[in-house]
């Protein structure tokens, strides 16, 4: 009567459960079609304002080229990436409290913490997914339009991690705003409220960016992180304004043990919420 | 035989508000147990304990020997939830939301169990769309398959047929008597006596989160009795009261209400024709659940366990 399945198969199957709720939800939905469709347009937008102008219509063919494509892409990521981290972190537990479908899952869940976990996982994967794709269309958009205009698509070199290297700073960002995002909607129950917490982190962050407060601030040690690993030196940027040096590993340790935090409070008010229908 | 559902001392309380009070009852495998009582008295909040998703403040809830409070790993998978209002994706179908359900259960075969019980809730040729178009019928029934998903020995079903068609409500009442007939316990909130009446095998009727009864459908419905017609209504009080196990009372100038107890009818009546008593009319006097529930719900210091 009292079956004992298998753990990686319970795991597994919250994954997919996970990922068939969130295909067709709308802010999953919406946020993806917004990726991609300023992925494809950016590039074309590009060369219709610069169409009056050769100087500009030469930077943007330049800027269209790869690798310095990825470099636009990054860009652009960084700019669109956390609002749209905040709306896939905020809504992967938004949506249910919203449509009120919790009780099917903690009812047939043992243990919130795994519920939690498959959600984080799930939510991650998505905005990794997102951002690759959408990277990745600006790319080929580009690559195109260079080509239409009798280019090469590709002018000069780089080297793999060089190229890869500011994700990191873009990534970290991304993860502050998706679990900050998550905690506020798991603390308010409020999906709106948590969306916008988490997408205006940053901007917050950098408002009570000092001397003082420099290392509490993630993005700080994130930047600090991607010089390091740049360059192998400290940010001068940020050894000026905030005499702040500190070895790349401190800093991701330091970024890990303040994620987990966030990510912990979520967890502990979710356990102790209670959920009913 | 263990209990299928086992509830001792249950209490629930809301800051002041006791929601369910030293609750306490069982069910058997087998048994439909309809729990009525009015809005507020503590139905959902026990159904809610017995899922998990409430903790009660004290006492013990228990399904098939599992402790809610303390083996809820094994309670869950035992235990089918039909909510009051259910609710889905609305952006997927109806099949969707079942496999979906179906995958987070970790089945072996989730997409043929999902056709078997789209099926057998009749949703097999609306699968496909969206759950936001459904009705609120549709809806019900997609919970019982979403309930049935893991073959649950027990089910637990707030109000099943609310938002349903009388054909709907009648069909969703013999798929549940079929499902009990499988061996399942069933624990069923209702607002509809006449429902408890034709499904219910064991009744808990609760008040202001106690217990006011807990008896067997059968036994209360057996408890109706004859009414009389007859003359002179004093000599046939004292004919029919001197008679072993039948209890005998006036309800109006000529009329009288008996319980026959183990005596037929017209064991009755010829005693009264041989006692010089003259009766015109017999008639058979059944009760219906909607009584005995008033009855108990307006006096809340009944106490009816007896005879359970």
């Amino acid at each position: 009567m009292f079956r004992s399945q298998r753990e990686s198969d319970v795991i597994a199957g919250q994954l997919r459960s996970e990922w068939v709720r969130g295909r067709g939800r709308p802010v999953e939905k919406y946020t993806g079609a917004v990726a991609i469709v300023l992925g494809a347009l950016i590039p074309v937008i590009m060369i219709l304002v610069s169409a009056r102008n050769a100087t500009m219509r030469a930077s943007a063919l330049e800027t269209l080229a790869f690798p310095a494509s990825v470099s636009a892409a990054q860009t652009m990521a960084l700019l669109l990436g956390p609002f749209w981290a905040a709306a896939i972190g905020g809504n992967i537990v938004g949506a249910e409290y919203q449509y009120g479908t919790w009780p099917w899952l903690l009812v047939r869940s043992a243990s919130r913490t795994r519920l939690a976990i498959a959600k984080i996982v799930t939510g991650a994967a998505r905005i990794v997914a997102l951002t690759v794709v959408g990277t990745l269309i600006f790319v080929a958009v580009g690559a195109v339009v260079r080509v239409a205009f009798g280019l090469p698509a590709i002018k000069g070199a780089m080297a793999f991690g060089p190229m890869l290297i500011p994700f990191v700073g873009i990534g970290g960002a991304m993860a502050f705003a998706a679990a900050i995002a998550l905690t506020i909607t798991v603390a308010s129950r409020s999906v709106v409220f948590g969306m916008l917490t988490g997408a205006l982190a940053l901007p917050l962050f950098s408002a009570i960016r000092f001397k003082e407060t420099a290392f509490w601030i993630p993005y700080v040690h994130l930047e600090n992180i991607q010089s390091r690993l740049l360059t192998g030196r400290a940010n001068p940027i940020l050894v000026r304004l905030y005499e702040f040096d500190m070895p790349a590993r401190t800093s991701a340790a330091v970024i890990a043990i303040e994620l987990a935090v966030v990510l912990g409070i979520a967890l502990v008010v979710f356990r102790r919420q209670e959920i009913v229908y | 035989m263990t209990a299928a559902i086992s509830v001792q001392n249950l209490t629930r309380r809301f800051g002041r508000t006791v929601a369910v009070d030293r609750l306490s009852f069982d069910v058997q495998p087998g048994a439909i147990c309809g729990v009525v009582g009015p809005n507020g008295a503590g139905k959902s909040t026990t159904f809610r304990i017995l899922c998990g998703l409430l903790r009660p403040t004290s006492g013990a809830a228990a399904v098939l020997g599992r402790d809610v409070t303390s083996d809820p790993a094994a309670v869950s998978t035992c235990v089918g939830l039909l909510p009051e209002t259910p609710h889905f994706y609305p952006y997927l179908t109806g099949e969707q939301n079942l496999r979906a359900l179906a995958y987070f259960s970790a089945l072996s075969a989730p997409a043929a169990r999902c056709a078997e019980l789209l099926d057998l809730t009749g949703l097999t040729k609306a699968a496909r769309r969206l759950v936001s178009a459904y009705s609120a019928g549709m809806k019900q029934r997609l919970a019982l398959a979403a309930a049935l998903l893991t073959n649950p020995p027990v089910l637990l079903l707030d109000e099943p047929t609310a938002g349903l068609d009388p054909i709907g409500a009648l069909e969703l009442r013999k798929l549940i008597t079929s499902l009990a007939a499988d061996g399942r316990a069933v624990l069923m909130a209702t607002q509809a006596l006449d429902e408890a009446e034709r499904t219910c095998t064991q009744l808990i009727v609760l008040s202001g989160g106690q217990l006011r009864a807990n008896v067997q459908v059968a036994d209360l419905l057996a408890a109706s009795g004859l009414r009389m017609r007859a003359t002179p209504i004093a000599e046939a009080i004292r004919i029919l009261g001197s008679l072993p196990s039948v209890r005998v009372a006036a309800l109006s100038e000529d009329q009288i209400a008996v319980d026959p107890g183990n005596m037929a009818a017209a064991s009755l009546v010829r005693a009264l024709v041989l006692g010089g008593v003259d009766v015109s009319e017999v008639t058979s006097h059944r009760e219906t659940l909607e009584h005995h529930f008033l009855q108990l719900t307006a006096d809340r210091h009944v106490s009816i366990a007896e005879g359970v």
